[in-house]
């Protein structure tokens, strides 16, 4: 059973690339929305996810305040986080990890490159898992 | 109002020395001669009135009010001189000589005396008073020419025998040269402009008396003087000067003297009198010597005299020259104080002390809401902006350290508004003729819109930067899914196209990276996260970095860092970005099996970085040149070799906010060599210390 992912990101042609990306070259199964309201809906209706892939820059619900929301969803209340920030200061860095994210992937990101840095910071469980697969 | 006072004055006093005139012709009056002295006293009367009226409009002006008390007092006194005279010539037929009468008159010159210290005058310069002190005396000894042959001389060859009368008939003359002399002196002076014609009809009044005094003197002592005599008619003169000089007596304003704006341009009396006084002594000495030929030789008194003209004529000359020199100076005065004033930037004239503003014109009184009297004579701490306090230290500073000539810096300065705005401080230095600096200009631009017009474009090339990565990201994503083959093996063809798009975005993107890199730069917004890292670090990165492209490319890469513990206190990021860069340009220079060298040591105290390579190098003239954006050697390189001509001016500016420098070698056929200097981490001082050391 492949692992399911949601991601959240107001631009559709990001959210496919991520997708392709992510479905092809990580065997990840991918649930999206496009915004941080919808992220909710999916969450509650199709959940629980293997990890969450969230982009900071939304209107209106952004990112960190996506995530705020999301872990009072039972079925994603622990689910590991990792945001994708245009951002890539180390303040800001910081303050995204402090809100409890996994880690951060900095746009604009290779969708090569994608699933092995989602990988990587998911932790060496997952990298095995891909590993044997 | 004070046009018609003085009309209606003259006309009253006109007629008056009309009606005496004809009575003088007619004598239409019964009783003697003597009858005619009872004209005078109410001349002495309406002259004591109009003094007394002047010094009522002149309540502000202290000095001036007691120059007409004095004058009412002098009037007062010839008044009760005059009705005494009457009194006696009336009662005796032969009236005594000399009487109270005369000591009324004296009286009147003592008034007369007190009333000219009181003339309010404008500070003069040394030279003004030099030329005051020749021209009185020119005066004095004309006038002295006059008197003597008529009065004095005869006097004391007649007066022996009278004493007392001599005296008294002397003192009269002696007391009005006097007079003429100290209203010369003023009307040599700068004065007030509302005392000007006051002045002049005290001055033609003492005049005629200086005159009267003469003949009067010269009578009483021939015996030929008779109490109503014609001579009479030059008092009545005099006195209708003096009251119509008090009836157009303006009132002047104290603050307008005390600022020494009442009296603009030569004093009255410097053109003419000097040369009238002279002129009736010449005239006098050449009649008197003529007509008796006391001089046996004529012909060198002539000489004398035409040399005296010529002198004359000389000092006329010069005079009017003066006088065209300072109308000229004034209309450039004018001309340029106007081109100062409506200059679109702040200036301020300052000495070299204070600096204390000498002069500032109305725009830079505008920026900071003063007026320029306000700002004249005070530093800049007096303008209570705390800004501009900090101009005066700048000017100090420039001032001291010698480097005032075009000296600039940029400076916010809080308006006349309110408003907290930016001017840019230009600092240059006013040389006498021998280049001694005497005073700094300082011209204060206001770029306040300048930088907001800067920081716009500044805020567009960033926006439009980041919304055009946006796209070039998803397509490049697209593309490299595609190329990759996630999407199904493409066919050749089809793949070298997309692997061309590919090439062309990662340029694009390249592009957009640099020119928001510069952006920031420029703006100085350049955020460096700093911390002390390995230099073996950052180059390991960097050759990494590049690593494939040297492959490709079929060049080595060899790596010497000298000191194993060498850490730079440094952005690690952007330094890596830095060496790539440089690492870049090598390999894209280097010829085919080519090595670049990277080289990190200690030097100085900071580390030394080192990119050489062996290809075609940079020509001297352009060393400077490829730091410049879009600066490359050839303009092709930018299509041929996919440089974004901003590499070298990022790493410059990376390099400077680091506090370290970059500069290019490149001796004829030896290839280019980068260097660079940055700071060393003091993390371990005492490690480092004796490394230095050793």
């Amino acid at each position: 059973m492949s692992r399911r992912l949601l991601l959240v990101d107001d631009d559709q042609d990001i959210r496919t690339i991520a997708r392709i990306a992510l479905e092809r070259l990580g065997g990840w199964t991918v649930a999206d929305a496009d915004s941080g309201e919808r992220a909710l809906d999916v969450a509650a209706t199709a959940g629980p996810f293997d990890a969450i892939l969230l982009d900071v820059t939304m209107p209106a619900l952004d990112g960190p305040a996506t995530l705020k929301r999301l872990r009072g969803e039972p079925s994603a209340a622990a689910t590991p986080a990792v945001f994708l920030t245009a951002k890539v200061e180390r303040a800001e860095r910081e303050r995204l990890l402090a809100l409890g994210a996994a880690g951060v992937i900095a746009k604009p990101f290779d969708p090569l490159a994608l699933p092995a840095a989602l990988d990587r910071i998911l932790g060496g469980g997952t990298d095995r898992e891909r590993a044997h697969r | 109002m004070e046009r018609s006072r003085t009309r209606a004055w003259a006309i009253g006093l006109g007629a008056w020395l009309l009606l005496y005139l004809s009575w003088q012709r007619w004598h239409w009056l019964p009783g003697g001669l003597a009858v005619g002295q009872l004209f005078l006293p109410p001349v002495d009367a309406a002259a004591l009135t109009a003094a007394l009226l002047a010094a009522r409009r002149c309540a502000a002006c202290g000095r001036l009010r007691w120059f007409w008390r004095l004058m009412a007092g002098a009037c007062a006194a010839q008044l009760a001189a005059d009705a005494l005279t009457a009194v006696n010539a009336l009662r005796y037929a032969a009236p005594p000589f000399p009487s109270w009468a005369d000591a009324c008159f004296l009286a009147a010159y003592a008034f007369l005396f007190a009333a000219l210290v009181f003339v309010p005058v404008s500070r003069s310069t040394r030279p003004q008073r030099r030329r005051t002190l020749i021209d009185g005396a020119t005066v004095v000894l004309g006038g002295g020419v006059f008197v003597w042959y008529f009065l004095l001389g005869p006097t004391i060859v007649a007066g022996a025998a009278r004493p007392l009368a001599a005296v008294v008939s002397i003192a009269y003359p002696i007391c009005d040269l006097l007079l003429l002399a100290g209203l010369s002196a003023l009307l040599l002076r700068p004065s007030p402009t509302t005392l000007r014609t006051p002045l002049l009809l005290v001055a033609a009044g003492v005049l005629t008396a200086v005159v009267a005094d003469t003949i009067y003197g010269a009578a009483v002592l021939n015996g030929s003087y008779r109490n109503g005599d014609p001579l009479d008619t030059l008092y009545l003169v005099q006195f209708s000067a003096f009251a119509l000089a008090a009836v157009g007596q303006r009132p002047l304003d104290p603050a307008l003297l005390a600022a020494g704006r009442a009296s603009r341009g030569p004093a009255i009396g410097t053109a003419w009198l000097p040369h009238a006084a002279l002129a009736l002594g010449l005239g006098l000495v050449l009649g008197v010597e003529l007509g008796h030929a006391f001089f046996p030789d004529v012909s060198l008194l002539a000489i004398a005299v035409v040399l005296t003209a010529l002198v004359a004529a000389r000092q006329l000359l010069v005079q009017r020259e003066l006088l065209r020199v300072q109308r000229q100076l004034a209309e450039s005065e004018r001309r340029f104080r106007a081109i100062f004033d409506t200059a679109a930037v702040g200036i301020t004239c300052n000495d070299l002390d204070g600096p204390a503003i000498v002069d500032a014109n109305a725009t830079f009184a505008r920026m900071v809401g003063r007026t320029p009297e306000q700002l004249r004579g005070r530093g800049y701490d007096a303008i209570a902006t705390p800004d501009f306090r900090g101009a005066d230290r700048v000017l100090a500073r420039a001032i001291r350290d010698g480097a005032v000539d075009h000296h600039q810096q940029e400076l916010g300065y809080r308006a006349a508004d309110g408003t907290t705005r930016r001017a840019m401080l230009t600092i240059s230095t006013v040389r006498d003729r021998r280049g001694a600096p005497t005073h700094v200009v300082c011209v204060f631009e206001d770029v306040t819109r300048r930088r907001a017009a800067e920081r716009v474009k500044d805020e567009l090339v960033s926006v439009v930067g980041h919304e055009l990565r946006t796209p070039l990201t998803s397509i490049r994503g697209a593309l490299g899914l595609l190329h990759a083959g996630v999407l199904g093996e493409l066919p050749d063809e089809a793949s070298a196209m997309i692997a061309a798009a590919i090439s062309n975005t990662d340029r694009l993107a390249r592009l957009v990276d640099a020119t928001l890199d510069v952006e920031r730069i420029e703006a100085g917004r350049l955020e460096l996260a700093r911390t002390p890292v390995a230099a073996r670090t950052v180059v390991a990165q960097s050759v990494q970095a590049v690593q494939a492209a040297a492959d490709a490319a079929g060049v080595a890469i060899e790596v010497e860092v000298e000191v194993e513990a060498l850490t730079l206190d440094g952005d690690a990021d952007r330094l890596v970005q830095v060496l790539v860069n440089l690492l870049g340009n090598a390999i894209t220079f280097s010829p085919p099996a080519g090595v670049v060298t990277v080289r990190a040591r200690e030097h100085d105290g900071a580390a030394h970085v080192s990119v050489h390579d062996d290809g075609r190098g940079i020509p001297a003239e352009q060393l400077e040149a490829v730091f410049e954006r879009f600066g490359q050697v050839d303009a092709s390189d930018a299509r041929e070799k996919g440089g974004t001509g901003l590499g070298l001016p990022i790493a410059r500016g990376i390099v400077a906010a680091h506090g370290g420098r970059i500069w290019v070698e490149s001796p004829p056929g030896a290839g280019a060599t980068f260097h660079l200097t940055l700071p060393l981490a003091h993390v371990e001082p005492r490690a480092v210390r004796a490394e230095a050391i050793r």
